[in-house]
C-alpha cells in the first residue's frame, strides 16, 4: 500500500516562477485566443492553467476592425480583430470576478493608442486584487497607432516601459513583437526599464490575397500570422532573448504540444503560452501540460526548472 | 457546448461540390450535443489535417431518428474539401452545440409564419421547418397556423433538399400535421426560372401575396438585406441567419463580428460576435 504512495511522489514538479509569482505549471493561454469569461470552461478546468491571459483590455471600448478579420493559412492563421474590447471597467466589472472564480493565476493582457492611455489603465489596474501581473502589448500588429509602433523600435519601447513601470505595483510583463531585426534588442530595452519579463513572439505581420477578387482577404489588409507555421521562428527569438537578458520569459508561437513546449524552454523560456492552437483543439492546454508531465518521465526528469534554458 | 469525438456514418455527394455528412457520438457527452442541439445552432467540425487547423463551422441540417447530427456543406476551399475526403467510419472531434439558434418560442404567438432559405441557407431551415411543424407551437389563442416555406436557388441545377422539404408533407415525417392546426405550404423560386418560380424569393413572396407574422431567414446576405427592407416596411420580426469567417466559434476570438445598429451591452461597442450572440438575430439590430 505505501508503495503507491511513493509512486504518486515521483510525479514531477511542474510548478515555475516568474518575478516571484508562481505558477502551478508552466502552461498558459496566450492573450487574445481564450476570449475573457471563461468561455472554454466547459471544454477544459481552468483551475488546471498556470495562468490565465486575458484578451487586450485598453481604458476606453475599443471597436476592432472590420471583417473579414480571421483567415486560415498553412499549419496557421492570420487575424486583425483589432484589440476589440470593453474598456477596463467593463473587464473589472464584469470579466475579472468570473476569472477569479476558476482559482488560478491571472495575468491581464493591457494595450493602449497612446502612452497616456497604456499609463491610465496600469494605474487602473495596480491595486485591483486577484490581477497577479500585467502583460505589455506592444506588439499588435493590427491597430494604426500604439501596439506594434511602441514594439518595434527600442527607444519607444523603453520609453512604454519606464512609463507603466512608474504607474503599477504590479509585476509587468512586455509583450514582444517578432517583426524586428534584433529580438535581443528589445528584450534589452524592457530589462533597462524595469521590466519584469518578457513574452514573446507576438505575430508576424502577413498578408493574403483573394486573387479572384484582387484584393486583400481580411478587412484590414494585413493581419498577424500565428500557428505551428511560426514555431521554429518562435523557438530562435526565445533562444536569442534568453541570452541578451536575465529577465524570465514566456514563450509562445505555435506551441502544438507539449515537445514544442519543451522545445521553448530548453530555449529560455520558464513558461509557455497557447495560442493558436486553442481554436483547433480546445483542449490543448491540458493535453500540452500533460505531455510536459509524460516527457519529464520518461527522462527522468524530477523538476521542469532543470530543463529552462539548457541551451 | 461539448467537444469530443464523434464517427462519420455516412459521407455523400448529394451535387456538385456539395456534402452530406453524417456523424455519430463516440462518446456518451456527444449524446448531450445532439440532444441539446436546436435549429439554426451549428457545430464546428475540427479537421485531422495539420496543415488547415482551423475548424469549420457548419450549421446543423438535421438530427436523425438513430440520433446522429446530419450537416450539408460546401466545399468552398482546401479544408471543407479535405474534410469531405473523409471515409465513413473516420473519427473527428466536433464541438457542438454552437450559437444562439432560431427562437422558436417567439412564432408561438404567431399566425403566419414564413421560412426562408437561399442556396447553402436552405439546410439549416429544413431542421427549423421540421421543428415548428412538429413542436406542435399552436395554443389556444393560435389553434390554427400557415407556414410558408419559400426557397430560392439559382437554377435547377443548384437545387438542394428540395424531396425532402416535399417529405415533410407526407404523413411519416409529420405525425401531429392534423393535431396541431399548421398548414403548410412550400415555394421554390429559382433565378433563371428553371425549377419553381422565375426570380428570387422575395420576388416569389411578392408574386404570391404570401404575408406574414414573423420571418426566420438564412442565405446569401442580398437576400437577408432584401429581407430586412421588408421586415422593417412591415414593421414584424425577421429572424436572420448570418455567416462570418469564424476562429473559435465559442465567442473567445471576436473575429466574427457583425455591426450593430446600437452599442452592444456585452461589447460596449456596436459589434457582437455572429458565433457566441448569433448567428440568428433580429434584423432590426444589425447592419447587413
Amino acid at each position: 500500500m505505501s508503495v503507491k504512495n511513493e509512486a504518486v511522489d515521483v510525479s514531477p514538479k511542474l510548478e515555475t516562477s516568474i518575478a516571484g509569482i508562481r505558477f502551478q505549471n508552466p502552461v498558459m493561454n496566450a492573450s487574445g485566443t481564450f476570449g475573457n469569461s471563461g468561455e472554454y470552461s466547459q471544454v477544459i478546468n481552468l483551475k488546471d492553467l498556470g495562468a490565465i491571459v486575458t484578451k487586450g483590455v485598453s481604458m476606453v471600448p475599443w471597436e476592432g476592425n472590420g471583417t473579414p478579420r480571421v483567415a486560415e493559412t498553412p499549419s496557421g492563421m492570420m487575424n486583425a480583430i483589432g484589440l476589440q474590447n470593453p474598456g477596463v471597467e467593463a473587464f473589472l466589472d464584469r470579466d475579472l470576478p468570473v476569472l477569479r472564480g476558476f482559482g488560478t493565476k491571472i495575468i491581464v493582457n493591457i494595450c493602449g493608442h497612446s502612452i497616456e492611455e497604456y499609463e491610465a489603465v496600469s494605474e487602473r489596474l495596480s491595486e485591483i486584487e486577484g490581477i497577479d501581473m500585467l502583460e505589455v502589448n506592444v506588439s499588435c500588429p493590427n491597430v494604426k497607432e500604439g501596439g506594434i509602433a511602441f514594439g518595434t523600435d527600442p527607444g519607444k519601447l523603453s520609453l512604454v516601459t519606464r512609463s507603466i513601470r512608474k504607474r503599477t505595483k504590479k509585476p509587468i510583463i512586455l509583450k514582444l513583437s517578432p517583426n524586428v531585426t534584433s529580438i535581443a534588442d528589445m528584450a534589452r530595452a524592457a530589462e533597462s526599464e524595469g521590466a519584469d519579463a518578457v513574452s514573446l513572439i507576438n505575430t508576424f505581420t502577413a498578408m493574403k490575397i483573394d486573387i479572384r477578387q484582387r484584393k486583400f482577404f481580411l478587412a484590414n489588409g494585413t493581419g498577424g500570422l500565428s500557428g505551428p507555421a511560426i514555431h521554429p521562428i518562435a523557438v530562435r527569438m526565445v533562444y536569442e532573448a534568453a541570452h541578451a537578458v536575465k529577465l524570465p520569459i514566456i514563450g509562445m508561437g505555435g506551441i502544438a504540444s507539449g515537445a514544442d513546449a519543451i522545445e521553448m524552454m530548453m530555449a529560455g523560456a520558464s513558461a509557455v503560452a497557447v495560442g493558436m492552437m486553442q481554436f483547433s483543439r480546445p483542449s490543448i492546454l491540458i493535453d500540452v501540460k500533460n505531455q510536459i508531465r509524460d516527457f519529464l518521465i520518461d527522462e527522468g526528469i524530477g523538476d521542469i526548472r532543470e530543463i529552462i534554458g539548457i541551451l | 457546448m461539448f467537444y469530443g469525438q464523434m464517427e462519420i456514418v455516412s459521407s455523400e455527394s448529394i451535387r456538385k461540390n456539395i456534402q452530406l455528412m453524417v456523424l455519430a457520438p463516440l462518446e456518451s457527452k456527444m449524446e448531450g450535443a445532439v440532444k441539446e442541439a436546436g435549429p439554426g445552432q451549428f457545430a464546428m467540425l475540427h479537421s485531422p489535417d495539420d496543415s488547415r487547423l482551423l475548424p469549420r463551422p457548419i450549421s446543423i441540417y438535421d438530427i436523425t431518428k438513430e440520433g446522429f447530427l446530419a450537416f450539408i456543406f460546401a466545399l468552398k476551399g482546401e479544408g471543407t474539401r479535405r474534410l469531405s475526403e473523409l471515409m465513413p467510419g473516420s473519427r473527428l472531434y466536433v464541438t457542438a452545440p454552437l450559437g444562439n439558434g432560431f427562437p422558436l418560442e417567439e412564432a408561438k404567438e404567431k399566425k403566419r409564419i414564413t421560412v426562408i432559405g437561399g442556396g447553402l441557407g436552405v439546410p439549416p431551415m429544413y431542421f427549423l421547418s421540421k421543428a415548428l411543424i412538429n413542436s406542435g407551437s399552436c395554443s389556444a389563442e393560435v389553434p390554427k397556423k400557415n407556414l410558408d416555406i419559400v426557397l430560392g436557388y439559382r437554377s435547377e441545377s443548384e437545387l438542394i433538399l428540395e424531396k425532402e422539404f416535399e417529405g415533410l408533407k407526407s404523413p411519416d415525417s409529420l405525425p401531429d400535421k392534423e393535431e396541431n392546426g399548421t398548414q403548410f405550404f412550400l415555394h421554390f423560386a429559382s433565378d433563371d426560372g428553371s425549377f419553381g418560380s422565375k426570380g428570387n424569393v422575395l420576388d416569389l413572396i411578392r408574386y404570391k401575396g404570401i404575408e406574414s407574422d414573423i420571418i426566420f431567414a438564412c442565405g446569401p446576405k442580398p437576400m437577408l438585406r432584401g429581407i430586412q427592407a421588408v421586415a422593417q416596411e412591415k414593421g414584424i420580426p425577421a429572424y436572420l441567419s448570418l455567416e462570418e469567417r469564424m476562429a473559435c466559434g465559442v465567442g473567445a476570438c471576436l473575429g466574427c463580428v457583425v455591426k450593430t445598429r446600437s452599442v452592444n451591452e456585452h461589447s460596449l461597442v456596436k459589434n457582437v460576435r455572429v458565433c457566441k450572440d448569433g448567428p440568428v438575430f433580429l434584423s432590426s439590430e444589425v447592419e447587413l
